[in-house]
């Protein structure tokens, strides 16, 4: 066996049943292994897409991803994705093939000091130095990915270590079981909680991550404490919960912000106080004390002082700060701005209301299906209209804000859960940025269901030259687009266009209803905007609204 | 502020880049720095005197998360976060 052949063998010890990749030079050995392997292969369009593949793999589910890339430009390709999982705590292992050892610093043909462009953006990275590494340093890549706070590993593997006689070592299974938080701290969590008159759950990605959704519903049934959620966090909190007040930060619901401005405990869950979350940070929920759970030691006092920390484990934690509260003084006011600030979808105008639209969708999805968006304005929309049952159903970059995130996202989702319905909400800026893809899709004939919101602009910077920048439309206009139904019939693609709102139904109808991939096309009001917006170093509480 | 931090680590061909990364990305000069590898023990000794306005607890969680890193330890003077209700 060589150490090419050993990495196949490796990934198949951890499970890995599908990955994603681009083959070149420097990793021919590695596909050479895998011409007579198990595990798919998916050959991506580009290496972004391999690394996003892979990311969208992960959070349907929950499992690790893996994209493989060869050395030079297919590993720089690569960057854009593990900066993705990197900011959005994701567990992806990248594999990288490198020039042979005695060439590299030499610049050779497609060398790149990948190891050293991986620093920023990995939890960890390897360059493996001996073939005699190569199983440990693979298994070590897996584990250090999926605990603690996980995140993308990257192994960078010289051509003639991949070709040189190797040995998979056994599979060692030491997990390290994850502290509970200190005692002395939730005995102080306990009495802010019960000496508070005015506290708000905060819900971040983290409990998704440390796999606590159940518990963390467990206790908010059992508080009924008022709920807020992350953009990450979106899925993990039962959509109708009577106490759930939708989504915070700058484009969040106005209940939302506001509960937790005025609140006087913050339980802050697997979440990091986000600039897009608090607004000026120093405005943010001015009267809370904070109990805050994480996984992660830094995350305590990074941006906020916490008053209780619980590190550790939130599963067993979360049941131990329950105690009855008598808050109903606090609910009912929270209730009342939940009623008063609900969505509403009664836009003037002809054209296709876009949060409408979302709504219906949200409406007609068959259970258990999964929205992948790209970044800006549609995807705000999705997270404001749209519902979710389980955080592995609602893939958004969040961290990064990747632009072209959601086709090769889908992409991965789809193979994770082959028989979901997946729907990647796009925009017309966003589909181009990895618009490779839909080879991707056509060559698997993957039933990837792409729904455009065109606008003819890159909306969301549109919106804000608007509003903060004296209208001065510096290069957001894409009204130069490609015929995007065209483009997509390249590809074996079907789909329609619509342009009015009573077409939506049936066009929705007929995008779920397809059995193979569809896009559907729909145009937009160039001048629609996200709204509320907090404006840039604004109060959580000064949220603008849109004016009628 | 000037601090002087003790770091343990295990000595890898990018274990000193990997901290000094870190330290300039997240607020930190670098003013005074001594390194000794141990070959017997695969280990590298690392005192280092930093300067930041930002609080040195969080350049050392930030160190200590490093795979490779076994310790930080600030010297007497530079206080942890501290933490009271």
């Amino acid at each position: 066996m060589n150490g090419a052949q050993l990495v196949i063998k490796a990934l198949a010890q951890q499970g890995v049943t599908t990955c994603f990749g681009y083959p070149g030079g420097a990793i021919m050995p590695i596909y050479d292994a895998f011409y007579e392997s198990d595990i798919q292969h998916v050959l991506v369009r580009n290496e972004q897409g391999a690394a996003l593949a892979a990311v969208g793999y992960a959070r349907a589910s929950g499992d690790v991803g893996v994209c493989l890339a060869t050395s030079g430009p297919g590993a720089t390709n690569l960057i854009t994705g593990l900066a993705d999982a990197y900011l959005d705590s994701i567990p992806v292992v990248a594999i990288t093939g490198q020039v042979a050892s005695p060439l590299i610093g030499t610049d050779a043909f497609q060398e790149v000091d990948v190891l050293g462009l991986s620093l920023p953006i990995t939890k960890h990275s390897f360059l493996v130095e001996d073939v005699s590494e190569l199983g440990d340093i693979l298994q070590q890549a897996f584990e250090l990915a999926r605990s603690g706070r996980p995140g993308p590993v990257l192994v960078d593997i010289p051509k003639d270590i991949q070709l040189a006689e190797a040995e998979l070592p056994p599979l060692l299974l030491e997990e390290e079981a994850t502290p509970a938080p200190a005692d002395d701290h939730m005995a102080l969590a306990r009495s802010l909680l019960s000496a508070a008159e005015r506290p708000v759950l905060y819900v971040g990605g983290g409990v998704a991550l440390a796999g606590a959704v159940d518990e963390l519903r467990a206790f908010l049934d059992n508080t009924h404490i008022p709920a807020v959620t992350t953009l990450k966090g979106i899925g993990t909190l039962p959509p109708h919960h009577p106490r759930f007040l939708g989504m915070l930060g700058m484009h969040g619901n106005q209940a939302a912000n506001l509960a937790v401005q005025s609140s006087d405990l913050l339980i802050a869950v697997g979440a990091r106080f986000d600039d897009r979350v608090t607004g000026k940070l120093d405005t943010f929920a001015p009267d809370a004390k904070i109990i805050h759970f994480d996984i992660d030691e830094v995350e305590f006092g990074k941006l906020r002082r916490p008053h209780a920390l619980l590190h550790g484990d939130m599963k067993p934690a979360l049941a131990k700060l329950e105690m009855p509260l008598e808050i109903d003084e606090w609910r009912e006011q929270c209730d009342a701005m939940k009623q008063k600030y609900k969505w509403r979808y009664d836009a003037p105008g002809k054209g296709i209301y876009a949060p409408s639209m979302l709504r219906q969708l949200s409406d007609q999805l068959p259970e258990n299906s999964v929205v992948s968006c790209d970044v800006g304005q549609h995807q705000m929309w999705v997270a404001q209209h749209m519902q979710f049952d389980s955080p592995h159903n609602h893939l958004s970059s969040g961290g990064l804000g990747t632009m072209g995130f959601g086709m090769p996202a889908a992409i991965g989702a789809q193979f994770a859960r082959p028989d979901a319905t997946v729907v990647n909400v796009t925009g017309d800026g966003s589909i181009m940025m990895n618009i490779q893809e839909l080879g991707t899709i056509k060559r698997f004939n993957l039933p990837v269901k792409i729904l455009l919101i065109d606008n003819e602009r890159l909306g969301m910077v549109r919106q804000w030259q608007e509003l903060f920048f004296d209208k001065r439309y510096s290069e957001t206009n894409l009204s130069d687009n490609p015929e995007f139904l065209t483009l997509a019939s390249a590809f074996d693609i079907p789909g329609q266009l619509i342009t009015s709102p009573e077409q939506v139904p049936a066009a929705l109808d007929a995008m779920l209803n397809a059995k193979g991939p569809y896009l559907l096309h729909v145009a937009i009001d160039a001048e629609e905007n996200v709204w509320p917006l907090v404006p840039p170093g604004a109060a959580n509480q000064d949220m603008m609204e849109k004016q009628s | 502020m000037m601090h002087t931090m003790q770091i343990e680590a295990k000595d890898r061909p990018a274990t000193l880049e990997r901290l000094l990364r870190v330290t300039r990305h997240r607020g930190f000069a670098v003013r005074e720095m001594q390194m000794n590898a141990s070959a017997e023990r695969d280990s590298v000794t690392i005192s280092v005197t930093v300067a930041s306005d930002r609080p040195i607890s969080l350049l050392q969680g930030q160190l200590s998360k490093l795979v490779d890193v076994a310790s930080v330890t600030l010297d007497a003077e530079s206080q942890p976060l501290s933490i009271t209700a």
